[in-house]
This record gives structure tokens, sequence and C-alpha cells, in this order.
């Protein structure tokens, strides 16, 4: 009994409660709204619950086609067994990131506590880097969103933690290996760090692979045999290995191409063409851009200020992490390294691999690519805080200043989280769907179609998923062209009497209004003045989408 | 004796890095004063020896102070301010001149008298600096924290300094991007050999420079090239120690340094050409 009633444990556990907490209250409301690739995963996971197959008809896919952007399969799969207990709603959709969310502060535990050892501090840093990353603002927003990178995060960390626990006892290389081979299947950016995070282990931890060498191959063995799905799929359609990566993609973007022309053309025609080459080479010119891309991550302005600026990902005014967390990250890795901690370069590989997917692309800094790297930073912290207090004259007195501080900067995270971003970022969160949605659902018998503006965001799936639209329906009416926009993106024509339009535009569709319909126009093409029936409001009082009749 | 050919070799070097076409590069505005765009190099050189001297003093240690003195030299930002009549570069070596002989001397008397002095030729060189002008009502409206972490962001370190606009080269920064792994060790040996001096003014000048209100078009952080050639110098001595990571940054920083010269003497020149008028040619 002692053993369950110790204090570590009890720190423990009132921990993870704080941790469900913050995760789980008003859950259905804040994000005010299911994100399009939250509603997206939903639907699609209702569909393969109820007919086998996702939303274009492919039965159990090992990547979901989605919006074109061909998502990784496991988070949808793992929503099925919510969505059968509770219905297609936006907690059945956001519970397994919550759950993994809540698993990961535990795992965070065990993993120090593995990593440390039997240092005097082991606990203590154990402890402190559960709690951080409950308080984790980075970790707090993509646990209450179901957005892939915390269902790929927790399974990354039990195979790093199944790994080092294998090699004192083998069969949890089984687990390890397990878990690595999930997280492949849960977010693209990972099929790059998996590799390069198992080829670390290996590295770092050969000479005690030695020991247990069949219990590695085979749990190698049964990693293929789990990948081999996928391996499959990728033969019949590349793009599942890597969904949109294509389009974000460094490469992608002709900045850095049109830059090179602009200096090739700045040395002049008489300058020698070896020469340009020798300066203006892609090797150097994309080598430099793809390394601005991983620094920009380290930005304080993006750390500590102002957050993601890519929808949906920023609290506002607000950054990911406490200015705080920053002092400590540093004297974390410091005393790592002064005081030669065995396994410091297994973490700090863990976090600069954790950017390498990000740094492909030109959308950076991204909090969500990158979001691996918030287990790391917070041991690094937890380290730092513990040697801090250590150290530092006047204990008693420093640790209640550092707690102060944490309560100030926690405090106003739960302010800008809970009260500031649903006003402020609702339209981020595609608000308003909902109750467009429920209206229509209402009138649509008085109408022979409903044209609605697919200007912004999918607004297909979330007639389809606040409808609880039959799939099996669904799969034979959908009107979908499969041409991709610039982006990537696939989008859906219509199905039933409902009729998105890509280039809807209000001011020549005025003129030329057909009868018995009725059409949803986004608010900023929307003149006042007109006779609509309806108007949609964000909760800070704009207006989102006009409903119109057309007699 | 052979420390000190080396030193005479590094003068020699940097006499033909500053000097090299300054008539040419950067353009000159046919009011220009040629004559004053010879100070500053002129001082640069001056500013390398002290420099040598006072890391040599802290350090005790000669070959991190060449090494240091040599970073010192080869910085984009030194360059760039050393071809052309710059007052923060002038003031730098007064100001190099200031925290030598405040190390130097042990009495209080000619401690405080070396301060004073230093003041009034810092006062007198560098007029711009925004201590010095009204800047009283505009104090409120800085962005301290905004401006913290511009100074501090790797972008801006190692690779857009955009604190000169009109007269920078703008693809590079504060130092080469070879220089990252050397500035984290570099960080590292400092606090290990408990050379807290040099973070007491890598401090203080991140102070001075965050408070002012014209960052980003701003260069009191200039002041804090010499300290980074310190962290540089001392993170080169210890990578040293891991022989194919040495050479292998070696030979990226001498292709980056051809680049630079690449970027300074091609592009740089037609890059501000719609600004020369900009770069500081007459005395104010």
């Amino acid at each position: 009994m002692k053993h369950y009633y110790n204090k570590k444990n009890i720190f423990l556990a009132l921990i993870v409660i704080l941790a469900i907490l913050l995760r789980l209250v008003g859950l259905g409301k804040i994000p005010p709204s299911l994100y399009t690739d939250e509603a997206n995963q939903g639907y699609n996971a209702y569909s393969v619950l109820l007919t086998g197959k996702d939303e274009h008809g492919a039965f159990l896919p090992v990547s979901f086609r989605s919006f074109g952007d061909w998502k990784p399969p496991l988070p949808t799969y793992l929503m099925i067994p919510f969505i059968t207990l509770f219905g297609l709603n936006e907690i059945s959709v956001r519970l397994p990131s919550v759950i993994l969310g809540v698993a990961i502060v535990i795992l965070t535990y065990l993993l120090v506590r593995e990593l440390f050892g039997n240092t005097s501090y082991s606990p203590k840093i154990a402890l402190t880097a559960s709690l951080l990353l409950t308080i984790s603002p980075w970790h707090i927003l993509q646990s209450r969103a179901a957005m892939l990178v915390v269902v790929s995060l927790f399974f990354l960390e039990a195979g790093i933690y199944g790994f080092l626990k294998g090699m004192r006892k083998p069969h949890f290389l089984y687990i390890g290996s397990i878990c690595f081979s999930l997280s492949i299947y849960s977010y693209y950016g990972m099929r790059v760090i998996i590799p390069l995070v198992v080829l670390s282990l290996f590295v770092f931890y050969s000479s005690k692979i030695k020991k247990v060498i069949k219990p590695v191959v085979a749990s190698g063995l049964l990693a293929i045999i789990i990948l081999l799905p996928l391996v499959f799929s990728f033969l019949k359609q590349p793009d599942v290995i890597f969904g949109r990566a294509k389009t974000v993609s460094v490469f992608y973007d002709q900045g850095t191409k049109l830059r090179q022309w602009e200096l090739i053309a700045q040395d002049g025609i008489n300058y020698p063409t070896l020469l340009a080459r020798f300066f203006h080479n892609n090797f150097y010119m994309y080598g430099r851009d793809i390394l601005e891309h991983f620094l920009s991550h380290f930005d304080g302005r993006y750390l500590f200020r102002e957050g993601d600026k890519a929808p949906p990902f920023q609290i506002p005014d607000m950054g990911i992490m406490y200015i705080p967390d920053g002092v400590l990250v540093l004297i974390g890795i410091f005393v790592l390294y002064k005081k030669k901690y065995p396994d410091r370069n297994l973490l700090i590989v863990w976090f600069i691999i954790s950017f390498i997917p990000a740094a492909f692309t030109f959308m950076t800094p991204s909090s969500n690519r990158t979001f691996n790297t918030v287990v790391p930073l917070m041991i690094f912290s937890a380290v730092g805080l513990v040697y801090l207090v250590k150290f530092i004259p006047a204990k008693k007195f420093s640790s209640l200043i550092i707690s102060i501080l944490y309560v100030f900067f926690f405090g106003y995270f739960m302010r800008q989280y809970f009260l500031v971003l649903p006003e402020r970022h609702a339209n981020w969160w595609s608000f308003g769907w909902k109750e467009v949605v429920d209206y229509v659902n209402k009138e649509e018998k008085k109408y022979n179609n409903i044209v609605i503006s697919d200007v912004d965001s999918m607004p297909y799936i979330y007639f389809l998923f606040y409808r609880q639209y039959p799939p099996e329906r669904y799969q034979k009416e959908a009107i979908r062209t499969y041409v991709a926009d610039r982006f990537g993106y696939e989008h859906v024509s219509g199905f039933d009497k409902y009729i998105f339009l890509e280039d809807f535009n209000w001011n020549s569709l005025k003129n030329n209004l057909q009868k018995n319909i009725l059409y949803i126009v986004p608010a900023s093409q929307a003149e006042t003045g007109q006779d609509f029936m309806k108007t949609v409001y964000y909760p800070d009082g704009k207006p989102f989408v006009k409903i119109f009749e057309s007699q | 004796m052979r420390i000190y050919l080396y030193l005479l070799f590094l003068i020699f070097y940097a006499a033909v890095l500053h000097f090299w076409q300054i008539d040419k590069i950067p353009p000159l505005l046919p009011s220009s004063q040629l004559g004053l765009r010879y100070l500053s190099p002129l001082l640069s050189l001056g500013s390398i020896l002290v420099f040598y001297l006072y890391v040599k003093n802290l350090l005790k240690n000669k070959k991190i102070a060449l090494l240091s003195s040599w970073i010192l030299t080869i910085l984009p930002w030194t360059i760039e301010q050393s071809r052309i009549y710059s007052q923060i570069n002038i003031a730098l070596s007064v100001f190099l001149i200031f925290i030598f002989l405040l190390n130097k001397l042990n009495n209080l008397i000619f401690k405080i008298l070396i301060f004073v002095i230093c003041y009034l030729l810092f006062v007198f060189v560098y007029p711009q600096f925004w201590v010095f002008r009204d800047s009283s009502n505009t104090l409120l409206k800085v962005d301290y924290l905004n401006n913290i972490f511009f100074l501090l962001s790797p972008t801006f370190l190692f690779l857009k300094n955009i604190t000169f606009w009109w007269g920078g080269v703008r693809d590079f920064g504060v130092m080469y991007i070879s220089f990252l792994p050397l500035f984290m060790i570099g960080i590292y040996q400092t606090i290990i050999l408990r050379k807290y001096q040099v973070l007491i003014w890598f401090g203080l000048i991140l102070l001075v420079s965050l408070m002012s209100p014209f960052l980003p078009e701003s260069r009191e952080f200039f002041l804090i090239c010499p300290f980074l050639s310190i962290m540089l110098g001392l993170g080169m001595a210890k990578l040293k120690e891991k022989r194919f990571l040495f050479l292998l940054i070696s030979i990226f920083l001498l292709y980056e340094m051809f680049q630079f010269f690449h970027f300074y003497t091609i592009h740089y020149p037609l890059q501000i050409r719609g600004g020369i008028d900009h770069i500081n040619e007459t005395l104010l």
C-alpha cells in the first residue's frame, strides 16, 4: 500500500487530474467550433463506422483522401469508438486527442524516470516535466483539438520509452516497435522523424543493442509487417506517403528560384557562368532557405509573444510557451551538458529532428509541425527549474517567486484561451456553420436547391457532419471533379440538393437569381440593404454569412 | 615571437579587406569626402590591435586572442562598417580602448579618469547614439520585448541583418551561418570558464540596443561584435578537438566568406544604389 500512497504518486495523480480538467472542461465549445480538418476526420470515422468506407468510397483506407490532402489514418480510426459511444459530435472527435494528451503527461513522467535513472533528481525532474507539460499552452491547445499531432507524439514518445525500457526488458521492444509504426500512421512528419529517431537510438545505444539483438531484429520485422499496408497502398497511390507535403514544400515555393535568377542576372552577362553557379547554386540557396525556416522556430517573438500565425493555431496575444520556460530551457540544456547526463544527446537529437519536417516547408514557424519538440522542451525546462531552485540562495523565497511567475503567466493563458480565443478567432475555427446547417436543415424542404459559397473552408463537410448525412447515400451522390486547387485541395461541387460554388460571386449571382433557391452568402460579399432572411454572427457580433431566399 | 608575426599578418590581412577598392565599393557620391572614408578602416586596424590586447589580458591565452581578433576582422558587419565613414565604427574603437584600459589599470582614480575621457570621446564621435538625442518622449513607446527578441533572433544573427537598411548587405547576418555551432559552444565555454565579463558587456550592450527608439534602423548593437568574437574564438578553440567537424565548418566558412565578398562587390552596390546618401559620408 505504501508504494501507491507515496508522495510522488500523489503529486503525479494531482497533475493528471489537473491535466484532465484543463483538457476536458468545455471541450465541445472551446475551441469555438470544429475546424474543417476535425469535421472531416469525424465524418470519415462515422462513414467507416457505418459503411466500412470513407467519404470517397475507399474501403478501410490506409490514408484518407479527405480534401485531397490525404490525411494519415490512425487519428480518424481512433475516433470510431467514441463516435459509437457518444454519437457524431465535437466531443467524440476531440476525445482521442484529450486522452492521448493526458497520456503524454503520464508518459513523460515515466520517460524522464527512465532517462535520468537513479539520480537523486530523477523524480523531481519527472514530476516537474509532467506539470510543465500539463500547463503548457502549446500542449493544451493541441490536446483540445483533433489535429493529428497529439496522436503522433504519443506514439513517438511511447516508442522511445519502449525502446529504452526494452534494453533491460526486451519484450518492451515489441511495444516500442508497434508504437513507432503507429506513429507513422498518425502524421506525415513522422515519416521523416521516426526513421531519424530510430537511427539515433541505434547509434546512441549500439553497445546495449548487441545484448538484445534477437528481440531487436524481431521487433524490426514486426514494424515492417505493420507498415506493409502503407507500402502496398503507396504502390497504388504514391500520394499516400507524403500527402500535401509537395504543395507546402520549400521547393514548391517559387521565391528562392526567383531570387536565384535575380542574383544571376545581377552578376551580368560577362560574369563567368561557372562562378555564377558557384555562388548562386541550388544547394546553397535552398540550404539557406531551409535553415531560415528551421531557425525561425527559435525566434522569441514566435515562442513567447505572437505564437503561430497560421490558422487556427494561435492563442491571441501570446506565444506557445511562457517566458520563464525560455530561460529554464537554456539553463536545462546547460545543466545536461555540464553534469554530463548520459542520455542528453537523445533529448537534443529528438528536439532538433522534430524541426526537420517543418524546415522543409515554406509556412514557418509552425507550431503544429514541430509539436514533437514540446516534450524535450518541457524536460529541459524541468531540469533547469530543478537545478535553479537547488543552486539559488533563499530557496523558499525563490521558489515562491518562480511559482508566482508561473501562476501569473498561466492565469494569462487561461484568460486568453478560454475567454479571448472563442471571440477573436471564431472565424479561424470556422464558427457559424453549425448554426447555418441547423437553419438550413429546418427550411430546406421549401427549396429546390441550396447554393453555398465555397470561397472559404470546405462547407460541404459541415453539412455532412452536422446533418449526420448517411455516408452510403453521400458516397453515391457526391459530385466532385478531383481537380486540385493551387493549394492541392479538391472541392466538392455538390450532393443531394446542395450546390457548393468555388467561384461564388454574389454580385453577379444576385442579378441572375433562379426561383426557389436558398443562397448562403459570405458576409463580405453581402451588401447591406438587401433583403436577407437571416444573418449568422460570430461571437464578437460581426456577421459570418447571410441567407437569401429567391422566390 | 611567432604570435606577433601572426598578429602582423592579421593587421595586413585586415588592411587589405578594409582598404581594397575603398574608393569604389560602396559607391561614392560626388559630394562624399573620401578622406573621411579612410578614417574608418584606419581606426578599425587600431581596434583589432586593442581588441587583441584586451582578449589576451582577459583570457590569458594568446592563441584565442588572435583567433578572436581574426573573427572580428572577418565579421560581415565589421567589414561593412569599416569601409564607410561610420560613427558607430569609430565609437567601437573608443569603446575598445575603454574596456582594455579598464581591465589593465588597477588604480580607481585612473579608471574614473579613463571613463570620463572615453565618455566624452564617445559623445564626440557618436552623437547619433540615441542616448545623446532627445529620446525621452519616445522611450515609453519602445516595444522592449519585441526588440530583445529581434536582436536575439537567429535570423538576425545569422541570416539577415536589417539594422542598416540602406547600407547593409542584407543577405548576411551579424555572423556567418558557419558560426552557429561555434556560437553555441562559445556561450557554453564562456560560462564554464567563468568569463562573466564577456556576458556582462553582452548584456549591457543588448540592453542599450533594445532601448533604442529607432530599432531596427539603429546600430548600437554593432558594439556587440567584439564580444561575439570572443565567444566564437572560444567556440572555435574548443571545436578544434573534433577535427573532422572543425574541418567541415572551416571549409563552409571559407565558402561563406567568398559568398560575402561576392555579394559585397557585385550585389551590394546594386542593392544600395537607391540610397547611397543614407550611408553617412559626412560629419554630422
